[in-house]
């Protein structure tokens, strides 16, 4: 029997030398997630910050200025703040959807339901943002209180003063939000960031390990291709539905960004995956080389496709899908593939499919 | 003839011939104990709720549609009786009674979710059925402390056949485990034990060894030699410290760098079953200065002297070996099917293949009906993670999926309708391919054992 103590002992400490607490150990995930922090989650987070205050200020001189000049000016700025916004859209979760930010749906809660903004404009109640709902505020109707077809906007928000309160308090939400959302991912104020560069560390609990956090990400990048396609282009297309377009199902609908707006999300995914160009910037790439793979090709060559196919889409998206209906379906089968490469390909070299519960691995 | 029978009245001498009770007393109460700590765990991680209660549907066995989740706080209810019965089988109270109780709770909630499906669920059940038959409470149990108060008869002994039994049961296990990686993949590739064990480079000391490709070879070698030899050196005595100190590395070192629930803990567990009856006695006698004493103790005469009372007649042995042919069959059942196993998954479930498979994949459906409606449905919005994931890589519950959407649609008013999958996967780290023919209308396919022509086998290249 002393023999068999002795035999646990032994294999007692094998055992534990794998079982230590990953420490201050360099990983190429730590030094890619803290790279994404650095030159590309922060940067771009505090430029929509940037940006949703200039398209404040814009609609504060649109209302006491209102003119043909400051209603493109705003217009512009709207425009403008939605690209650092969807560039970012790959980082649907934490901040975005969590409590006590949730940002996402405060900001973004599309398609636009003009109805409840209709009703909103022709009600005499206190116009402020903490109480209103998800669809009665945020970028979608703020683009419908700039971009309203058939009415002239320089007289509505020169008229009762109704409609450029109701814009004033909206962008007002969307600049307050940028903040929220830069400031929680900022590492000198809520240090959202460090829920993935210091996974599985004391306080930093959200995700077990870096695997986990880098994860995380990667599927991002599959649901948001698959956002794009389903909700983007097959509910406009209405293949929910089995046919039948359904224009007012686009994002953007009334400034016709709508394709620009998933332009700009595949840009906010070649950045996570080639890096931002700047000296020390990291992306994905390096940690599939490391691993012995080799998709930068494939990448390039797919989301070259996208674009191109996006491109082909005539106009704005709402008319596309009614009169081309074809190109919008070569656009969803282009960003298929590239769908495919990330989460079958890419997930597969990398083993990093989320798990659920326990398993056996079969 | 005469000679035949008189094998066959010594095989069942041998197999009745007494042996100290002890160790498999032993193997209940840490069996007990383990799936008294996995119903604790798993209600305490909110699994219950997310795995029977949360889903609006889930995915049957063949023939077993028919079990459900209950209503309401059914299934806390049904867990917590399965608790109950597992504390029972552990103290050793109304043991076969409580073992059948546990086998059936445990087996109908396995049944209800096929994708919950796991190796060591499978063996939990089966090594529950088995308690039902076998006598393990003839030692540290409350049966034994009652039986004693009522003055019955002394009985701290069971037949070989006890031991034999669940001993076969063990070894089928390690033994399929090892058979099932002798595939290129795990010989040649070392995948995708490679690519997994590059996600712990981060782990102090040892991390950085696992970058080297040979350690990763060396450990799939490794552990195909331990899985297809290690009964048979934990059942020599002169190897079996040696061999049980391996199995803790083994087993201890796989439950720290992977998910694998208590599945290593089960395995350690019945390993046990394979040492000396009386190891118990004496690792006991060994940490304490009370002797605890029986078979090749102080009472090792009158308990030698006393008839073993469970004991295995004819037609117990017969179905005992109709129960193994079974154990052997079913994970030799793959052969009956064409492709690859890890690709198309036929065969592979009860099999004991274990974690052979890396596999990826994505999913979409198009639908279209007799008007010429077409819809496209993306199934990562209609379900939970976890079903999601299995969908995407597992043809059968692809079909199943395929055959619900149709009978939703039918549902919903819009008669019958083709349904064809767009369906990729990757497995251990090989360019993507088709998993489902998309010309194949699934709709009208039906469920069955036969082999699914939909499915595109697996292409050779890889990346």
């Amino acid at each position: 029997m002393k023999r068999w103590i002795g035999m646990l002992c032994v294999c007692g400490l094998l055992v534990s030398s794998c079982s230590g607490e990953a420490d201050k150990v360099p990983d190429l995930r730590r030094a890619i997630m803290e790279s994404w922090g650095t030159h590309i989650i922060i940067p771009t987070y505090r430029a929509f910050e940037d940006r949703a205050e200039v398209l404040k200020a814009r609609s504060n001189a649109l209302c006491e200025s209102p003119s043909t000049e400051t209603l493109e000016a705003a217009q512009r700025a709207w425009w403008d703040a939605r690209e650092p916004w969807k560039q970012m859209d790959v980082f649907a979760f934490g901040p975005y959807m969590l409590e006590p930010w949730r940002v996402g749906p405060r900001v973004d809660s599309w398609p636009v339901r003009v109805d409840s903004i209709e009703q909103t404009l022709a009600g005499d109640g206190l116009l402020k943002a903490e109480a209103m709902g998800a669809f009665q505020k945020g970028f979608p109707v703020a683009d419908y209180l700039l971009h309203q077809p058939d009415v002239d906007l320089v007289t509505e928000v020169s008229g009762d003063g109704r409609r450029c309160a109701y814009l004033l308090v909206v962008v007002g939400d969307i600049s307050a939000g940028a903040k929220v959302i830069a400031d929680a991912w900022d590492p000198e104020v809520g240090n959202y960031i460090g829920e993935l560069t210091e996974a599985g560390r004391p306080g930093f609990e959200r995700f077990s390990s870096l695997q986990m956090a880098m994860s995380e990400i990667v599927n991002r990048m599959t649901f948001l291709v698959e956002n794009i396609r389903a909700d983007k282009l097959g509910r406009p297309l209405g293949t929910n539905i089995g046919g039948g377009a359904q224009p007012g199902k686009v994002e953007s609908r009334y400034s016709g960004r709508s394709v620009q707006d998933i332009l700009d999300n595949l840009r906010g995914l070649e950045l996570l995956y080639f890096g931002t160009g700047e000296e020390g910037s990291r992306g994905l790439d390096q940690f599939i080389e490391s691993r012995g793979y080799e998709f930068d090709e494939e990448m390039r060559g797919n989301l070259t496709a996208c674009r191109e196919a996006l491109k082909e889409v005539p106009g704005p998206l709402a008319q596309a899908v009614v009169t081309d209906p074809a190109t919008v379906v070569a656009a969803s089968e282009a960003l298929g593939k590239l769908q495919r490469l990330i989460q079958v390909d890419m997930l597969n070299a990398l083993s990093l499919t989320p798990i659920f519960n326990d398993n056996d691995g079969d | 003839m005469t000679r035949s029978r008189g094998y066959w009245e010594r095989a069942l001498q041998w197999l009745n011939s007494p042996q100290d009770g002890a160790g498999i007393a032993a193997f209940r109460v840490l069996f007990g104990a383990l799936m008294v700590f996995s119903v604790v765990r798993f209600w305490a991680y909110g699994w219950i709720d997310e795995m029977y209660i949360s889903p609006a549907w889930h995915f049957s066995y063949l023939g077993f549609g028919w079990v459900k989740p209950w209503p309401g706080v059914g299934m806390y209810v049904h867990y917590a009786v399965m608790g109950v019965a597992a504390l029972a089988v552990m103290l050793g109270w109304r043991t076969r009674y409580a073992a059948a109780v546990f086998f059936l709770a445990f087996t109908y909630a396995e049944l209800i979710e096929k994708a919950s499906y796991l190796n060591h669920y499978y063996f939990v059940s089966l090594a529950a059925l088995l308690l039902v038959f076998v006598p393990t409470d003839s030692v540290w149990s409350v049966d034994g402390w009652l039986r004693h108060r009522r003055g019955e008869a002394f009985e701290e002994i069971v037949g070989r056949w006890a031991y034999v039994v669940l001993r076969s049961q063990v070894a089928l296990v390690y033994f399929f485990a090892g058979f099932a990686k002798l595939n290129a993949d795990w010989l040649f590739r070392a995948e995708p034990l490679r690519t997994w064990l590059l996600a712990y480079l981060e782990l102090p000391v040892i991390g950085p060894v696992f970058g080297y490709a040979w350690v990763a070879f060396a450990m799939c070698w490794a552990g195909a030699f331990y899985d297809l030899t290690i009964v048979g050196w934990l059942s020599w005595s002169k190897t079996r410290p040696w061999a049980y100190a391996v199995s803790v590395g083994f087993h201890v070192t796989v439950w720290l760098l992977f998910p694998i629930g208590v599945f290593s803990w089960v395995m350690l567990v019945s390993a046990t079953l394979f040492f000396a009856p009386d190891w118990p006695r004496r690792f006991v006698n060994l940490l304490g200065k009370r002797r605890v004493v029986g078979v090749g103790g102080v009472r090792a005469k009158s308990v030698f002297g006393q008839p073993v009372r469970s004991r295995i007649g004819g037609v117990g042995v017969v179905l005992v070996a109709g129960y193994l042919v079974v154990q052997v069959l079913v994970p030799l059942r793959f052969v009956l099917y064409p492709g690859n196993v890890n690709w198309t998954e036929e065969g592979f479930r009860f099999s004991w293949r274990v974690m052979l498979i890396e596999k990826t994949g994505q999913v979409e459906y198009e639908v279209r009906d007799g008007g010429g409606r077409v819809w496209r449905v993306y199934p990562r919005g209609e379900m939970t993670g976890l079903l999601y994931r299995m969908i995407k890589t597992q043809p059968d519950m692809n079909l199943e999926n395929e055959l619900r959407i149709a009978e939703r649609f039918a549902d919903e008013g819009y008669g019958s309708v083709r349904v064809y999958a767009h369906s990729w996967a990757a497995l251990n780290g090989r360019a993507s391919q088709r998993m489902v023919d998309p010309e194949v209308d699934l709709a009208a396919e039906r469920r069955g054992l036969g082999a699914a022509k939909w499915i595109v086998g697996l292409a050779a290249g890889l990346n």
